[in-house]
Order: structure tokens, then C-alpha cells, then sequence
């Protein structure tokens, strides 16, 4: 009896670790954010994450990561980024009312550490994601 | 006896609490990469070009509209495994050519490495790997170093974009928070002489250099200030010419954004016989400050080749430097390319060549540059050029 009360205690103690990263976890969408300012637009101009799904993301950064000699982990974010950011916000539907706020792209642009990112980067940053968030 | 049972219970159904919520978490895991996926993405260009000679700039009858088409086919087969392949469509006087520019499967389950295997894009220097795509080449031609493979065989260039059949690997490493560490190898088919039958064959090359047998009692010296180098085609073929493979790396260090400083190198033997050595080396640096990109790279070629009485070496070169900058949609962008001259026993056997370029860009859609570039060559007409480039 009581070996069997640890097993299912630790058994439910592995269970609840919680996941390093989650798809709307601001703080891996603002990691991945940062990753894709450093490392993506190093070659060329960074496009909408609108234009595309988010499996094709995940098969496009697939395909970037060997290009650009990404890690895994690197490429895991960018892919977390571009498929959190690729919803278009709704149109207000008044000039009186704001958009709602976008949780995950909102997080990603107040969350991004100012120490770790150039001020061109910063200010790429913000305007792409400025960008992405009209209808 | 009762205060532990129950505080045993307590815990436990905390525990069992804990492990119930879980699912729901898990529900927001990582982003997870559900079975096969099938992309096409690519490239393409419309584009008008023009001669112009004499003093005055005058139009000579080569001005010609042309297009080209660049598909890329991406087939992810779960989280690990991707196949791509990129085609290129293009005209060339009467006729379309095609070109299989690479055609390769990754294995991406490692942290740090990849491994490829099939036909790709060589890790030499930085342009032809990753920049030559029209939407990303910031002018409508390559550097001066580069000829676009035609065939495999550079034409008017000193290299063709690279790309060859063998297998790869690639290493990454973050070093810090700002920097990286690039370490590719590959092993590759190798380049090979061009000869009889080949679309680009030179019959005083074949006549010179095919056949590598050593014959010291004949006296041919005159041939040695006349030799001329012969030529070598890459990823031409799926068919080895000889037991030999070329061997090649590159190494990186990256620093975020700013700079990145790449240094590369190949070896082969590229003839039937295993007799004549082709060595490759480049050095590569791209540094971006205030919104300026200043790009450059430096490559050096030696080639042994054969006369019917000796082996000579030829050894040639050439870099180019190019810097840009973005005013909004707009960006212009100036080229500077140089190949050195190359002698032979005191004897001019190829003059240098330069070459100055300047355009703009005006960034219709972040993939989509309309680009206007005029350029003046020291051994060809000048040139404008303006061409429409997309990506998709």
C-alpha cells in the first residue's frame, strides 16, 4: 500500500512538469520573435506570417533551418513565432473602437528584452509585427 | 494514525489534481508537426536587358525581354525528414532550358546537425547558397565571380553557382547570446573536364588537355604560352568520372545580425585519369551597421591542366564588393567586381576584368523587387537591365 501511494504520487508528479514552451506562451512566441529578428532577415526580407498556414510554416522553416544553419531549438522558434502571429487581427468595426488586442503578438512585442536587440532590430521588429496585424 | 491518513490523502489527491490538469496543458504543448505536408514555394523573373555601345551609349540589336521560373517543391515527410527540390525554367536564344538546381533530402532530428543527401547548393562562399533567388539578390545579375550554371560550367565567371550530388552535414552553435559557429562538410561527385559530346566543349581545350599522358621527348613549348585551361562543368552528371570525390567545408562565425564571416574550401581531381588537382578557396564577410549591407566576397581557383609535354598550373581569382541600403521601399545598391588577370610563362593567358554596377530596388511587396540596374564592364558592352523579380 504504501509503495504503491509513491508510485502514483511521483507518477503524478512527472505528469504535471509543465511544458517548456507552449504555442501561446508569450514568452516562447517573444523568444522565437527574437530569433527570427537576429537570424531571418540576415539574407532577406521577412514576409507576412499571414501568407501561409501554419503547417507550411512549419515545412518552410524546416526547409530555412538547413540554409541558414539553424538548431533545432532556433528553428522550433521561429516556427512557435510565425504560427502564433499568422491570424489577422479583426477590423474594428468603428473608427471609435480599437482592434482587440492580440494577445500573443502584443506579448511578443512588450516582452522582447530592449538589451538584447540592436534599435534597427527592435524597430524591424515592431514594424513587421505592426504590419502583420492589419486585416 | 487518522492525521497521516488523511494528510497522505490530501497529498494524493493533490497529486492526482495536478495529473488531471495536465491533458489540458499538453493541449497548448509546443507547436507540433502533424504527418506530411506538401509546399510549393519558388521564384521567378520578367526582365528587359540591353547592350549599349560605342561613346554615345548606342542600342545595339541585343535587347531582349526574357523571363525565368524557379518552383521549389518542399515535401516534409513528419518533424525529421524533408525532401526539396528547386527547378529552374529559363529562355536562352531559341530555346527553354531547365536546370536541376537541387534536389536533396535533410535529416533534421539532431539538435545541432543536419544531414542532407542528393544534388545541392555547395557551401561555398555565401551567393550562390543562399542570395542568388531573384527576390533576394538585390541586383538583377550575379557578381562578377559567378556565372549562373548553364550546364554546370561558368560562363564569363570564374565559378558557376555550385551545386553537386553527394551527402552533407551541417553544425550549428550558438556561442553566447549574440553568437554562432557554422561548420558544414561535404562529399561530393567533384567537377569534371569538359569533353567530346559535352554542350560546352572547346575543341583547342580538348586537343590540348585530354589526354594527360607525360611525353618528355616531345618538345611543344610554344603550346605551354598558348595553352588554354580547360573547362570544368559541376553537377553535370550523376555519373563519377573517376574513383575520386571532391572534398570541401566552410566555416562560419555569426554574430547576430551584424557581421558574419565565412571562410570555405573545396578539392578534387577532375579528370578520367585522376591526375589533375582542382582546389577552391573563398572568403566571405557580410557586415550591416546603421542600415547599410556591405557584402564581399574573395575567391581563388588553381587548376592543373595538361599539354601534350608538360603539366602547368593556372591560377586564378577575383572578389567583389557590394553595398545597399534601405530609404523605405527604396533601396539602392552599387557592385564592384574584379577577376584578375591570369599568365601563363610571362604570357597574358586572360586579361583582368572589372565591372561596376549600380541600381536600385523599389520593394513593391517585401518579396517582390523591381529592380534597375546600369552597369559598366571593361570587357563587354555596358549593360541596363530592369527586371520585375518575385517570391513565392
Amino acid at each position: 500500500m504504501r509503495n504503491s501511494y509513491w508510485m502514483v504520487l511521483i507518477g503524478a508528479a512527472l505528469c504535471a512538469a509543465p511544458s517548456a514552451a507552449t504555442a501561446q506562451d508569450p514568452a516562447a512566441v517573444a523568444q522565437g520573435a527574437m530569433v527570427w529578428a537576429k537570424q531571418c532577415t540576415r539574407c532577406h526580407n521577412a514576409r507576412a506570417s499571414t501568407e501561409r498556414t501554419d503547417r507550411d510554416w512549419f515545412t518552410i522553416v524546416a526547409h530555412m533551418r538547413a540554409r541558414a544553419n539553424l538548431t533545432r531549438s532556433q528553428a522550433t522558434a521561429v516556427a512557435t513565432f510565425l504560427t502564433a502571429t499568422n491570424e489577422p487581427v479583426a477590423a474594428p468595426s468603428s473608427p471609435e473602437k480599437t482592434a482587440p488586442a492580440d494577445s500573443a503578438t502584443a506579448a511578443a512585442a512588450n516582452v522582447v528584452p530592449p538589451t538584447t536587440l540592436t534599435p534597427e532590430q527592435r524597430k524591424r521588429l515592431l514594424a513587421y509585427l505592426a504590419r502583420i496585424r492589419q486585416p | 494514525m487518522r492525521h497521516h491518513t488523511n494528510r497522505r490523502s490530501a497529498v494524493l489527491a493533490t497529486a492526482l489534481l495536478l495529473a488531471w490538469l495536465q491533458p489540458a496543458a499538453a493541449q497548448q504543448a509546443a507547436p507540433h508537426f502533424p504527418g506530411a505536408n506538401l509546399v510549393l514555394a519558388g521564384y521567378g523573373t520578367t526582365q528587359y536587358s540591353a547592350l549599349l555601345t560605342g561613346t554615345g551609349g548606342e542600342l545595339t540589336s541585343s535587347n531582349n525581354f526574357t523571363a525565368s521560373l524557379a518552383p521549389i517543391l518542399l515535401f516534409q515527410m513528419g518533424e525529421d525528414l524533408l525532401f526539396e527540390a528547386e527547378m529552374e525554367f529559363g529562355l536562352s536564344g531559341e530555346a527553354t532550358t531547365t536546370t536541376l538546381e537541387y534536389a536533396q533530402i535533410d535529416y533534421l532530428g539532431f539538435e545541432s546537425v543536419v544531414v542532407v543527401g542528393g544534388k545541392f547548393l555547395l557551401p561555398f562562399g555565401l551567393f550562390g547558397e543562399r542570395l542568388h533567388a531573384s527576390w533576394v539578390n538585390k541586383l538583377p545579375n550575379a557578381p562578377l565571380l559567378y556565372g549562373h550554371a548553364h550546364g554546370g560550367v561558368a560562363e564569363a565567371a570564374l565559378l558557376p553557382i555550385l551545386a553537386d550530388a553527394g551527402a552533407m552535414a551541417r553544425y550549428s552553435r550558438p556561442v553566447g547570446a549574440d553568437w554562432g559557429l557554422d561548420v558544414s562538410f561535404f562529399v561530393t561527385q567533384g567537377p569534371r573536364m569538359v569533353t567530346d559530346g559535352d554542350e560546352h566543349v572547346d575543341d583547342a581545350a580538348h586537343d590540348l588537355a585530354a589526354s594527360a599522358n607525360f611525353d618528355p621527348e616531345h618538345d611543344d613549348g610554344a603550346a605551354a604560352a598558348a595553352a588554354v585551361v580547360p573547362a570544368v562543368a559541376f553537377g553535370t552528371s550523376f555519373a563519377d568520372n573517376n574513383d575520386n570525390k571532391m572534398l570541401g567545408a566552410r566555416v562560419g562565425l555569426v554574430r547576430a545580425s551584424r557581421l558574419e564571416v565565412y571562410v570555405s574550401g573545396f578539392h578534387a581531381m577532375y579528370d578520367a585519369d585522376n591526375y589533375l588537382d582542382f582546389t577552391g578557396a573563398n572568403v566571405a564577410a557580410e557586415v550591416r551597421a546603421r542600415g547599410f549591407e556591405l557584402r564581399s566576397e574573395v575567391a581563388f581557383l588553381r587548376q592543373e591542366f595538361a599539354t601534350a609535354s608538360e603539366y602547368l598550373t593556372s591560377q586564378r581569382g577575383g572578389y567583389y564588393v557590394q553595398l545597399s541600403r534601405a530609404f523605405g521601399r527604396v533601396e539602392p545598391v552599387a557592385r564592384w567586381g574584379h577577376l584578375l588577370e591570369e599568365e601563363q610563362r610571362g604570357t597574358l593567358i586572360q586579361e583582368a576584368r572589372q565591372r561596376l554596377a549600380l541600381g536600385a530596388s523599389y520593394w513593391i511587396a517585401p518579396t517582390s523587387p523591381l529592380k534597375v540596374m546600369y552597369e559598366w564592364d571593361s570587357l563587354d558592352d555596358d549593360a541596363l537591365v530592369v527586371q520585375w523579380a518575385f517570391g513565392f
